[in-house]
């Protein structure tokens, strides 16, 4: 049975690369060099990862059972007060790397607060995260009033624009978390007890498993995701906003189920956040290209484009149940 | 286990009551007839998007495609009608939206219960699926000329009275639906074997097909049942803003949701009545429409709706029931 | 696994087939028609749609390819995903009404490094641009809105201030202008609130607008910034049968409040012609393209265009006068 299961989830990873590939193939048949030009490959490396890194929180979550709403908040509220150090006129080195783990603290503190009401207050995921999802975007905005914090230093806005051998600086941070995350899922025993805690949690409770600090290192994890995602969020945009980014969250959401992971908890990988974050991305750019051509362009708007979300998801999940269909 | 359903929804309406309390005290204009009447009226949308998603909470599933439902209902009602120019009654437009929103349901239905797909990715794809087609295939552009019998619809009210201070203070027509809504929802899920049969999907699928239950009639019934009532208040928003605006009502799922699980419903299934939903819809409406009364600065605004939020479900949590929850995405 | 792998392998060698046959030399001689992008906070809306209509004539009468693109939703961070596309695509050059200045400035940058021209519109603060044009000063129409209701308040009493969302810059200059011009000019008159934010949204301005009223019965006036404000506030003030003693003005478009207008909820709407605005940016764009620089008083051929106010500070600002004002009088000249 276990198996079974698990070789059909690895078709399933199989038949993501696929629908991939697929996706890239069409785009690069539909707009030819366009598509495949390098400006047009080193954009969509620039664009991806902070999706890509949010979709790894949202995903964090989903396997514990749980789910995560307040990612882009805390993303706003950690980049916020790293935009607050590093908007000073005398903004130097050190102000650069005080900012940086200000952010990483503030994120780490939001997903506590997260791991805190859901495993000792007994609050459910969807309610506590909807919950600080408003509060910490409100707190952004009683910081600021709403106004932008724009103009950091040129060193720092390396990490959202600047290049490292000619690999975009974010793509880079973005696959530092993942492989990060992939060892810590797969190598470590807290990644195991993660998935239990998805799984089964009343096993994990029988197998002795600290439910409530799980879900506070959950947490804790997913909002340090979320932080790391703001603070590339606003080296690339030089700015920091209160309500930037609000479409992420049900993109992210959608990479995740995409991706294969289990809304009932207990599986997801970070191979296809990878794969599902790519194909977006492939469908993204390629439709907004194809708004070139002389005979679609005008048939394409951003609207088609969340419209062939919508379908491909669909469609991914019909493919993937046709394939494991088995009489129960 | 009865027991402790009836004291959650004790808390809930003691926490309202002592809200609306605190409001009063801060600003005795909370105590009036006419803001009654606003609150009422503020809650008729969601409480019918509310009820559909309680449905299909007890059923065990989850739907974030209501909104995207009832804003395709909502405008292709509006189209059609216009388009026949037509001149008769309301009562034809939300016939019409329901039947829409049945529809789109089904849709929903067809993959659930026969492809046997997670009702999230399904509603999420489908939510996609639905507001893209709309905007990119069918139209961006407001209606801003609803057909007569809509705005007839819109002005109707059930009682009026004309204030001290010169003001009209009307309980519209549209509220009556909500409540015939709650009405038939609740007989069907507490007295009748389709409704039992929710329940017991939602508490235990396996045991419930071994039970007998025809799970799939069931889906479809759950999935178009929820589509006929976002396809009704989306008709009914539009009596309300007198227009018909595309991009209007998707961005609500997460506050209806909330609504619905501070009403008691577990997301786990198995779960929930009409009673606690109502009073969650109208804690959540109580709080956001009195955050001016309050003088609450509008940077402010979103905090205290957060921390309400917060503490109130951290408030019912304690009420005992919660150590009960399961597993599962919430 | 190996059927799947069969399948991906064909599909890769065809994309890198297809990728090498088109990629011939783009041979591009003396005058060309410019590709010229406009870039709108929201696709859709009928302001943008408005504004389409002035871009697409723009393309009619010079020959060059001009084209409007808007993200999904008010999100900007779905904008610089579209600039940043765009950039990748080699056009000549974007204009651009940002959803937030702040947030698209490194996105501009990059686009002007790679000589693209940039002109914008609605962003006064906008440092990574060619050009910046205005319809109009913020303040001063903020403050010319306060004096309509000052009008209709009779210059005394309680008011309340809307905008679209506490992080628009513009709505916030305009409301801005606006008290200023009460706290100067106006004494009597007193405002109630802090501003209310209503998210562009015309159901949460109907709402926010019925508990003004209950949380200040005395409320004598309301201005709007989003037009949603002008539309919702219009309904509320109708429904509550206020028209004779809460006077609602603010910016909209003719279509979303002509019957509010009627009923006299919704005393005056003022706006610019967003097609005007289209149409003026590409033609600065243009001219930028072909090396002229637009100076103090240039009269660019459209109406509220026809001589441009230059900056003193900022020397690629330019002001428009391009605010018409709309009552229940004038309303029918307008068909959007």
């Amino acid at each position: 049975m276990l198996r079974r299961l698990a070789q059909s989830r690895a078709s399933g990873g199989v038949r993501l690369l696929a629908v991939t590939l697929g996706v890239f193939v069409l785009m690069t048949i539909l707009n030819g060099d366009r598509f495949l030009s390098g400006r047009n490959l080193a954009s969509m490396c620039f664009q991806f990862p902070e999706l890509g890194l949010f979709a790894l929180a949202i995903m964090l979550a989903l396997i514990t059972g749980g789910i995560d709403l307040s990612i882009i908040s805390i993303a706003n509220l950690a980049g916020l007060s790293a935009g607050l150090v590093l908007a000073q006129s005398t903004a130097s080195g050190l102000h650069v790397i005080l900012a940086i783990f200000l952010a990483l603290g503030v994120s780490i503190a939001c997903g506590l607060l997260n791991g805190w009401l859901i495993g000792y207050a007994g609050l459910t995921p969807i309610l506590a995260t909807l919950g600080t999802m408003q509060l910490l975007m409100g707190l952004a905005f009683a910081l600021t009033k709403g106004h932008a914090v724009a103009g950091y230093p040129e060193a720092f806005q390396t990490l959202g624009n600047g290049t490292l051998a000619h690999v975009p600086v974010p793509l880079l941070v973005f696959l530092l978390g993942a492989i990060v995350l992939q060892v810590l899922l797969s190598r470590t025993a807290l990644g195991i007890r993660l998935s239990l805690l998805g799984t089964n949690p009343t096993a994990a409770v029988f197998a002795g498993l600290h439910v409530r600090r799980l879900q506070l290192a959950t947490y804790a994890l997913s909002g340090l995701l979320a932080g790391i995602a703001g603070l590339i969020v606003i080296a690339r945009t030089n700015s920091a906003k209160a309500d930037y980014g609000t479409s992420y969250l049900l993109q992210a959401v959608l990479v995740a189920m995409l991706a294969g992971v289990d809304p009932r908890g207990g599986f997801g990988t970070v191979w296809g956040i990878l794969l599902a974050v790519l194909s977006l991305q492939f469908l993204s750019s390629g439709l907004n290209l194809l708004r070139f051509h002389e005979a679609v362009g005008p048939y394409i708007n951003n609207f088609t484009k969340e419209f062939t979300w919508g379908a491909l998801l669909l469609l991914v999940m019909v493919l993937h149940c046709a394939k494991n269909q088995h009489p129960r | 286990m009865r027991a402790l359903l009836h004291r959650h929804e004790f808390y809930l309406a003691a926490l309202t009551l002592a809200l609306s309390a605190g409001i009063a005290l801060a600003n005795p204009a909370f105590c009036s007839v006419a803001n009654l009447f606003d609150l009422c009226q503020g809650s008729t949308v969601m409480g019918l998007f509310a009820l559909g998603v309680l449905i299909v909470l007890v059923s065990g599933g989850i739907d974030v495609s209501f909104a995207a439902i009832g804003a395709f209902s909502m405008y292709v009602t509006s189209k059609v009608l216009l388009g026949l120019d037509f001149q008769g009654s309301a009562a034809v437009a939300l016939v019409l939206g329901g039947a829409i929103g049945t529809l789109l349901g089904l849709f929903n239905a067809f993959f659930i219960g026969f492809l046997r797909l997670p009702t999230l990715i399904v509603t999420l794809g489908s939510a996609s699926l639905f507001r893209g087609f709309l905007l990119a295939f069918i139209g961006t552009a407001i209606v801003n000329t609803l057909p007569a019998g809509m705005v007839r619809f819109s002005k109707l009210t059930l009682w009026e009275m004309r204030l001290a201070d010169g003001t009209i203070a009307g309980l519209p027509a549209s509220f009556l639906l909500l409540v015939v809504a709650a009405l038939l929802v609740g007989c069907v899920l507490q007295g009748t074997m389709l409704g039992r049969g929710i329940y017991a999907l939602g508490g235990n699928p396996v045991a419930a097909a071994r039970a007998g239950f025809n799970l799939r009639g069931r889906q479809l019934f759950i999935y178009g049942g929820t589509g006929l009532l976002s396809g009704l208040a989306g008709v009914v928003h539009a009596c309300m803003m007198r227009n018909a605006n595309p991009f209007d009502l998707v961005g609500m799922e997460l506050n209806v949701l909330a609504a619905v699980v501070l009403g008691g419903a577990g997301i786990t299934g198995g779960r929930g009545t009409v009673l606690g939903t109502l009073l969650g819809v109208g804690l959540i409406v109580t709080i956001n429409n009195s955050l001016i009364l309050l003088d609450v600065p509008s940077y402010w605004q979103k905090v205290v709706v957060g921390a309400v939020i917060l503490v109130s479900t951290g408030i019912t949590a304690r009420t005992g029931w919660a150590r009960a929850r399961g597993a599962g995405l919430c | 696994m190996r059927r799947t792998a069969i399948l991906i392998v064909p599909m890769l060698a065809a994309a890198l087939l297809l990728s090498c046959r088109k990629s011939g030399p783009n041979v591009a001689a003396g005058p060309r028609p410019y590709t010229i992008a406009t870039i709108v906070k929201l696709d859709g809306i009928a302001w943008f749609e408005r504004m389409r209509e002035g871009v697409q004539r723009f393309g009619r009468e010079t020959g060059h390819k001009c084209f409007l693109l808007g993200p999904a939703q008010a999100d900007a961070a779905l904008q610089v995903q579209i600039i940043e596309d765009v950039i990748a695509q080699g056009v000549d050059a974007i204009c651009v009404v940002p959803f937030s200045v702040e947030a698209l400035e490194p996105v501009l940058r990059k686009a002007r490094s790679q000589g693209i021209v940039v002109v914008s519109h609605e962003a006064s603060n906008q440092v990574n641009t060619d050009a910046i044009i205005e319809p109009f000063d913020n303040l001063a129409y903020g403050a010319h809105l306060m004096d309509h209701l000052a009008h209709h308040m009779g210059a005394s009493g309680q008011y309340a201030v809307f905008v679209g969302s506490l992080t628009s810059k513009s709505h916030n200059e305009w409301i801005d202008g606006a008290i200023a011009r009460q706290k100067g000019k106006y004494p009597q008159m007193e405002l109630v609130t802090e501003r209310i934010e209503e998210y562009d949204n015309q159901n949460t301005a109907y709402e926010k607008t019925k508990e003004l009223i209950r949380a200040y019965p005395e409320l004598k006036g309301i201005q709007g910034s989003a037009s949603t404000t002008a539309a919702g506030a219009g309904l509320a003030v109708e429904e509550k049968g206020l028209q004779e003693k809460l006077a609602v003005v603010g910016s909209g478009l003719v279509s979303q409040c002509r019957q509010y207008l009627v009923s006299g909820s919704t005393k005056l709407i003022s706006f610019w012609d967003p097609a005007d605005a289209g149409y003026v940016m590409n033609k600065i764009a243009v001219m930028l393209l072909e090396g002229k620089r637009p100076s103090d008083g240039l009269d660019l051929g459209v109406p509220g265009y026809t001589q441009l106010r230059q900056d003193t500070e900022k020397p690629n600002l330019f002001y428009g006068s391009a605010w018409v004002d709309v009552t229940r009088q004038n309303m029918d000249a307008y068909n959007f």
